[in-house]
């Protein structure tokens, strides 16, 4: 490559690199905190936000207007993996305790009353495109934010956010029983 | 539609933060920066493995050979499959073709030329014959017309002849279109279907014979020619013969 354009790719790498601290700096509180919802750890929550950022730097196909969409599907989608991964182990613990009869401690008592764990719980057992609507809408993200974020047709947001809910609400009576 | 289930949304309010954490994304600044680091390094190390072992691949001969039969076993894979909806059903009691095999006396006629001379191998008696069954709808014959036109070309003067003998239904107007796309530069012939049933049902493409100067069949070979090398070896050494 000749000086011209080792200048050019110089110059486009750092555009790259302030694209990203912009996009980092502006969006990462709001992405820590959408994950959050899902996962109870803070400190994890904001590893699983990093994460979202570094696969959208990797992805270069996710830049310009569909940026933040992209970016909030990705961590919303991070997070219920997570909560999958999460809820599996803790059935397998659970599992494990019951072999050993081991009594349930305290905090396992207090968690399993806790409305938090229930509606994780119950979204971990929905389909991700069900869960992630709740979830971002649950953020606050209108009609076409969500649309544009989970590559839905606008026009069908306010029946799929409907079937999301009863099937949360069916999930959640099955698991719980009272209103 | 309106959505309003309160009930559901108030379940999931459960779920939202609280006011006092505010994620900061200066303290993340260095894990990012890291995790960037790790994951060029990781696209130029991936790189890297894949130059070397495309490197190694190509350069080894017998790697090399293997990749090209794979090819071939996969192009003859998915000609066989796609012959079998393009196949009518034989008839009830209609004899099962095996096909000719090496060793048997080639059929006389290979078809007929464009003005509807029939082409026949016994005018031919003296040069090697290379008889390549084709169709205009067959991928893989279609891929193969370079290596037949360079055979053509390169061993035409010294006793050999390439004759591509097309299968194909609909006529000469396709076949002659096919033969200038493809700028087939040997001998084309359009068989119908008593000279196809006579070369034992051509139920496979393309399907390449190799015919001596006798008229025997002494090399048959069912799919795509890959190796361009390889085929010109046979081709010399029976010359040679």
């Amino acid at each position: 490559m000749d000086a011209h354009g080792d200048a050019v790719a110089a110059e486009a790498a750092s555009d790259d690199a302030l694209d990203f601290d912009a996009m980092f700096a502006a969006h990462f509180a709001r992405v820590a905190r959408v994950v959050g919802r899902v996962v109870r750890d803070r400190g994890r929550a904001e590893d699983l936000a990093v994460d979202a950022f570094v696969k959208w730097w990797r992805h270069r196909g996710a830049r310009g207007e569909r940026t933040v969409g992209w970016l909030y599907r990705v961590a919303v989608r991070l997070a219920l993996d997570e909560l999958r991964r999460t809820s599996r182990r803790s059935r397998f613990e659970q599992v494990i305790g019951t072999l050993r009869r081991a009594p349930p401690t305290p905090e396992d008592l207090h968690s399993a009353q806790d409305e938090q764990q229930r509606v994780r719980r119950v979204l971990s057992t929905l389909r991700r495109r069900d869960a992630s609507l709740l979830v971002l809408r649950s953020d606050g993200l209108a009609y076409d934010e969500l649309a544009s974020a989970l590559g839905l047709n606008p026009a069908s947001i306010g029946t799929l956010i409907s079937r999301a809910q009863r099937a949360f609400r069916k999930e959640y009576l099955r698991r719980y029983g009272s209103e | 539609m309106a959505v309003n289930d309160s009930w559901v949304d108030d379940r999931l309010a459960a779920l939202t933060p609280d006011s006092s954490w505010q994620p900061a994304a200066a303290a993340h600044r260095g894990s990012v920066e890291s995790r960037r680091a790790v994951a060029r390094h990781r696209r130029l190390k991936w790189a890297g493995v894949l130059v070397a072992a495309t490197t190694i691949f190509v350069s080894v001969p017998v790697t090399r050979t293997f990749a090209a039969k794979c090819l071939e076993a996969c192009v003859s894979a998915t000609t066989s499959v796609s012959q079998l909806w393009r196949a009518d059903e034989p008839e009830a009691g209609a004899p099962r073709f095996t096909g000719m095999a090496i060793g048997d006396i080639a059929p006389d006629e290979v078809g007929a030329d464009r003005d509807g001379n029939a082409q026949r191998l016994s005018s031919r008696r003296g040069k090697f014959v290379v008889l390549n069954f084709w169709a205009t709808w067959c991928g893989p014959c279609k891929a193969e017309v370079p290596l037949l036109n360079d055979l053509q070309s390169r061993f035409g003067p010294t006793g050999v002849e390439v004759i591509g003998v097309s299968i194909d239904d609909t006529g000469w107007a396709d076949v002659n279109t096919f033969v200038s796309a493809q700028r087939i530069g040997y001998t084309v012939t359009l068989a119908d279907a008593q000279t196809i049933e006579t070369y034992g049902g051509v139920n496979q493409l393309p399907m390449t014979l190799v015919i001596d100067r006798n008229g025997r069949i002494i090399a048959k070979h069912i799919g795509l020619l890959t190796d361009r090398g390889d085929f010109h070896q046979q081709i010399e050494r029976m010359l040679v013969r």
